[in-house]
């Protein structure tokens, strides 16, 4: 490339300051959503490589029952296995969860975090050597408690101090914060480590015999592979050992599996907001173009090749390209901050740290960027460059001529492949196969978006129209002129708005869905739970047992057993079940006894199990018990099985024992309100336990899907603003365009207002555009995925058409807000640029 | 006319001292008008105490060489341009009065314009350019005038037309249409005939003429065409910013005759 011709791209560059930089914003907002993707999975990746580091650091072997959901490891092992030549420390792992009382005698929330206590051991003695106190002292009486130093800022907690902890397993203890620990995990903001006395930690979170495993460390210089053949020598039946890389290896595979789907689903933003972000560089590089023609007519005609023509733009693609994918980097680099922040606001208790950026991340980032940046370039530019010299010159600014032929063929095939890829997902319930037909479908839009795009204005631009009269006609004519843009500017918003609807209806199923099952059956008054759907503090029960109205209290207990090998999930439910909840009974009687159990109708059908059927449920080395099926219930809420809760604490092992939720039914004539608050206050004590009526618990459950839904919408309001970037810099073209035009309409007497109106009404009609042909699809899928979740549990399929209406608004004001620039810049137009010469 | 222009040109009126004359009130009248641009060593006065006027009922045409000041009259005199000093009329309005609105207001209720080139809006049928100011106004077409003008004019069977469908000739005939079909006071045309050829030029000039001669209306073009400006009334010389010279029922050869004394 000459330096003339270079010179006369970076000129062009220059000369359009607002052209530039609202191109460059394109791509920025499409790359910056590729890095943070990338950037957040890595910190995902540094706290999980925390995390894993924290449990098994100095970790050689570890000792742990073969079979699940066995008693664990008893803690007489400890000592053979520390006679094991070449062991340094034995530690059995003693944790469990527990709730922090801070200063203000408030729970102390750890936003999803781990909040657990367990057995302070250092020096020598410990397995790990990582966790240091840097205040106070270790815990030596059952009182004492060493807090990490995060956690103990939060609660307002020194050495010294007296509070509260309140283990799963019991009733709120009085403790005194005898020293500060560092153990923090970075990027597990929340984290919560109390530390007790070893023996304490036994007593509190064991059953006083077995330990869930034993951590091993190994003297210096010991081979794992040897110190693990030789502690599992020692072992007894049922007990195994494996390595601490084993035990590494596992942690993070099983970390690494949770973030592939966290990375896919951000990587599907980022795929959206570019696909986004090229329509509008697209568009945007090929109006430039279409301005530029008789510049690079001229360029042609003074000797320029067709090649050097084509290259210019390129170059000026490629620039744009790397300056936007920098800044999108570094705007992804905030994003995957900012993300993470709301994220640990909200209490996801997914770990965010070390923000780092990696090569892969640039490589990627930066190639996608500029790939596309010059792929939506070089197509006008190609096309710039054949046009003849003295045609381009002559000419007023030549709208590209579309043959419909291609357009048609190309779209016939992808509605064909669209089709057949929804119908076999619909027939199928297979979400994957929607997810094509929806690609194929949304494609065939896009093809056909030209075409469409003056059909649907000869339908709605009456109706918007005509309040504006011949304005109104006007902006009609402009919005209509040229379809292919229009098509692609308002397509970025249709994009966006499809899936904003896809998510809202699928959002308001899942609502609707969750309140009817919760609603199901309701007979209790009051559900006694703790936060977030953990499990509530044993000593809740007995506090409950002395409200005077609870006529009835239903705890409802984990009760998990082994059938065929594989472990599986039932109900435990002490008191009088049939006055809380109503079963829904397909065959037998609902009758919860000791010797009996009611089976879910699918875990029924899968077994093979009928009334009457004796069925023996086995956990190793902890109970066997034979019940007879006495009834078989549907619901979606009580999965498995239901035994007594006699009957759930022979079968977990008493360490392991949580009461998920009691259900309370008020005694006959009973204030309700009262008793409400009756319970409340009973509960106090524990902090975190609620009291809900039927309303508020539906709403607890909803209230989930609304936090991830709000997730949801955040990241695709990025996808509408990239959109609406893209309808003012469409405008603001088009206004450069016809800027001749408007000084003659100027001149003979159009008002300043009414130039501005024009430029409103033309945006509003290509946000309504969109918004129809988004909603359009945006409905059809959504209520197509609602439909094929139907057996996942999505039971009703809602269609929120207020919240589309609202869309439809929404669009409208956009229109609007993305015109009042380039409308202004239109009313500025002085009458006499109609006629002045060129 | 709206209650509101009603009031304004009332404004406009006190404000342009509301003398009373004698004889036929001009169409428009330029007094003194001074137009510059730039300042200091690039201060270039495009018109330099120009005074003028145009009779209504007559049909003018100004010529002058490249650069005389000619356009920078007629944009004064339309209100596309306002006048560094002196007065510009419109009837008794003082264009010099008037806000931007005012101005678009009286350009769109009592000028018409024909331009050399885009003068229509694409978007838009050949009738719909027609009555364009009008709809803008929120006014209704006086129909038969409409029809008068449409049939007068030759243009019925275009009138569903967009532009690009429309020869050049066709389209200057519509625009000339579009400046007749509100009656303004004045009609101004810049290089009306510049972008035509020979016949459609004399297609487009015998409709202005015939619009003076008939339907009574005032016509000023700017023009370097001797044989468009021989179909005016009178040519008005500028050269330099000044008033060079007046001609009245000119004729080509005297036309190009008196070009060729202000070059030479």
């Amino acid at each position: 490339m000459s330096s003339a011709m270079r010179k006369v791209s970076l000129r062009g560059l220059a000369a359009h300051k607002v052209r530039f930089s609202l191109t460059v914003l394109s791509v920025v907002l499409g790359t910056a959503f590729v890095a943070a993707s990338f950037v957040f999975t890595q910190m995902l990746g540094n706290s999980f490589d925390d995390i894993v580091e924290l449990s098994s650091d100095g970790v050689a072997v570890q000792v742990l029952p073969t079979e699940e959901l066995s008693a664990g490891v008893p803690l007489a092992l400890v000592e053979a296995v520390h006679d094991v030549e070449g062991v340094r420390a034995v530690e059995p792992t003693t944790a469990g969860a527990l709730t922090l009382v801070g200063s203000d005698g408030k729970a102390v929330g750890s936003g999803g975090a781990p909040s657990v206590g367990f057995g302070w051991v250092s020096g020598a003695d410990a397995v790990s050597q990582a966790g240091r106190l840097t205040d106070g002292r270790a815990p030596e009486a059952a009182d004492e408690i060493v807090v990490n130093a995060s956690a103990a800022e939060k609660a307002g907690l020194g050495v010294g101090d007296v509070t509260q902890v309140i283990p799963q397993s019991g009733s709120p203890l009085d403790v005194e914060v005898v020293g500060i620990h560092d153990s923090d995990v970075a990027g597990l903001g929340g984290f919560i480590g109390i530390g007790f006395a070893p023996e304490r930690a036994i007593e509190l979170f064991t059953d006083g015999v077995n330990a869930s495993d034993l951590l091993v460390a190994a003297d210096a210089g010991v081979d794992e592979q040897v110190i693990t053949d030789r502690v599992a020598a020692v072992l007894p039946d049922g007990m195994t050992a494996r390595s601490g890389s084993e035990l590494r290896e596992e942690s993070t595979t099983e970390f690494q599996t949770a973030l592939t789907f966290i990375n896919a689903f951000l990587s599907a933003f980022g795929v959206i907001a570019l696909v986004v972000g090229s329509f509008i560089i697209a568009n945007t590089f090929s109006m430039v173009v279409a301005q530029r023609s008789r510049e690079m007519a001229l360029l042609r005609a003074v000797g320029a090749s067709r090649g050097q023509v084509t290259r210019s733009v390129a170059v000026e693609a490629l620039l744009v390209g790397v300056f936007g994918s920098a800044l999108g980097l570094a705007a992804g680099f905030g994003l995957s901050k900012a993300l993470s922040s709301v994220l640990s606001a909200l209490g996801s208790g997914i770990p965010i740290s070390g923000q780092s950026l990696s090569l892969q991340t640039v490589l990627v980032t930066m190639g996608v960027g500029v790939g596309i940046t010059f792929l939506a370039a070089i197509v006008p530019a190609r096309r710039a460059g054949r046009v003849a010299p003295v045609e381009a010159m002559r000419g007023e600014f030549a709208s590209p001529s579309s043959d419909h032929t291609l357009r048609l063929v190309a779209s016939f095939f992808l509605l064909a492949a669209g089709s057949f890829a929804t119908w076999v997902g619909v027939t199928s319930s297979n979400e994957t196969w929607l997810g094509a037909g929806f690609l194929g479908v949304a494609a065939t839009v896009v093809i056909m978006s030209p075409i469409l795009a003056p059909l649907v204005f000869s339908v709605i631009g009456p109706v918007l129209a005509r309040p504006f009269g011949s304005i109104g006609r006007m902006a009609r004519g402009n919005a209509a002129r040229n379809p292919r843009r229009t098509a692609a500017t308002a397509l970025a918003l249709a994009l966006g708005l499809a899936l904003v609807t896809v998510f809202s209806i699928v959002g308001a199923s899942a609502k609707a869905s969750l309140t009817q099952i919760a609603n199901s059956g309701m007979r209790w008054d009051f559900v006694v739970g703790g936060p977030q759907g953990q499990p509530v503090p044993e000593g809740v029960l007995d506090a409950l047992d002395t409200v005077q109205d609870a006529g009835t209290v239903v705890a409802v207990r984990a009760a998990p057993a082994l059938v065929d090998g594989e472990v599986a999930f039932g109900f435990g439910m002490s008191g009088d079940v049939n006055a809380a909840i109503d079963l829904d009974l397909v065959d037998g009687e609902p009758d919860v006894s000791d010797t009996t159990i009611l089976l879910n109708e699918d875990t029924a059908l899968a077994n093979g199990w009928e009334v009457g059927d004796d069925i023996t449920l086995t956990v190793p080395g902890q109970a066997e018990v034979a019940q007879r099926v006495a009834g078989i219930y549907q619901s979606e809420y009580f999965s498995g099985w239901i035994v007594s809760g006699v009957t759930a604490d022979l079968l977990v092992p008493e360490q392991q024992r949580a009461v998920f939720q009691a259900f309370v039914v008020g005694a006959d004539g009973t204030d309700l309100p009262q008793l409400q608050s009756d319970l409340r206050e009973a509960v106090a004590p524990y902090l975190t336990t609620t009291v809900d009526d039927r309303e508020e618990f539906t709403a607890s459950l909803t209230s989930q899907v609304d936090l991830l839904l709000g997730i949801l919408y955040g990241l695709l309001a990025l996808a509408v603003v990239i959109s609406i970037l893209g309808i003012v810099n469409t405008l603001g073209l088009s206004v450069v365009e016809r800027r001749r035009e408007i000084g003659m309409l100027r001149a003979v007497g159009m008002q300043r207002s009414q130039v501005r109106k024009a430029i409103y009404v033309e945006s509003v009609l290509i946000s309504v555009y969109g918004a129809i042909i988004g909603l359009g699809l945006g409905l059809g899928f959504g209520y197509l995925f609602a439909r094929s979740l139907a057996e996942d549990g999505l039971d009703i399929t809602v269609v929120p058409w207020d919240q589309a209406a609202l869309f439809l608004v929404v669009a409208a004001v956009v229109g609007v807000l993305a015109a009042l620039w380039p409308g202004h810049r239109a009313a500025m137009t002085r009458p006499l640029e109609a006629i002045a010469a060129e | 006319m709206t209650e509101q222009t009603r009031t304004i040109d009332d404004m406009a009126r006190h404000a342009a001292g509301d003398r009373t004359r004698t004889g036929p009130e001009p169409a428009a009248q330029a007094v003194d008008v001074h137009r510059h641009y730039g300042a200091g060593e690039n201060l270039v006065r495009a018109l330099d105490g120009v005074s003028v006027t145009f009779p209504a009922g007559g049909f003018t045409a100004i010529m002058g060489p490249s650069g005389s000041g000619k356009s920078t009259l007629m944009h004064c005199l339309a209100g596309l341009d306002r006048a560094t000093s002196g007065r510009v009329l419109i009837g008794d309005v003082d264009l010099g009065a008037l806000n931007d609105k005012a101005m678009t207001r009286l350009r769109r209720d009592r000028l018409g314009f024909v331009f050399q080139s885009f003068n229509l809006v694409p978007t838009l049928t050949a009738i719909e350019n027609i009555t364009l100011p009008l709809d803008i106004a929120g006014r209704k077409p006086d129909q038969e005038w409409l029809d008068e003008v449409v049939d007068t004019l030759g243009i019925r069977d275009r009138l569903k037309h967009r532009p690009s469908e429309l020869s050049g000739g066709q389209q200057q005939r519509v625009a000339c249409a579009r400046a007749l079909a509100s009656r303004p006071d004045v009609i101004f045309g810049d290089e009306p005939t510049g972008n035509l050829d020979s016949r459609s030029s004399g297609e487009v000039l015998g409709i202005l003429r015939s619009s003076v001669d008939e339907m009574g209306q005032t016509v000023v073009i700017v023009t370097h065409d001797p044989r468009a400006a021989s179909t005016a009334d009178r040519v008005v010389f500028l050269a330099d910013g000044r008033i060079a010279g007046e001609m009245a029922d000119p004729t080509q050869e005297s036309v190009l005759d008196a070009m060729k004394s202000m070059e030479g």
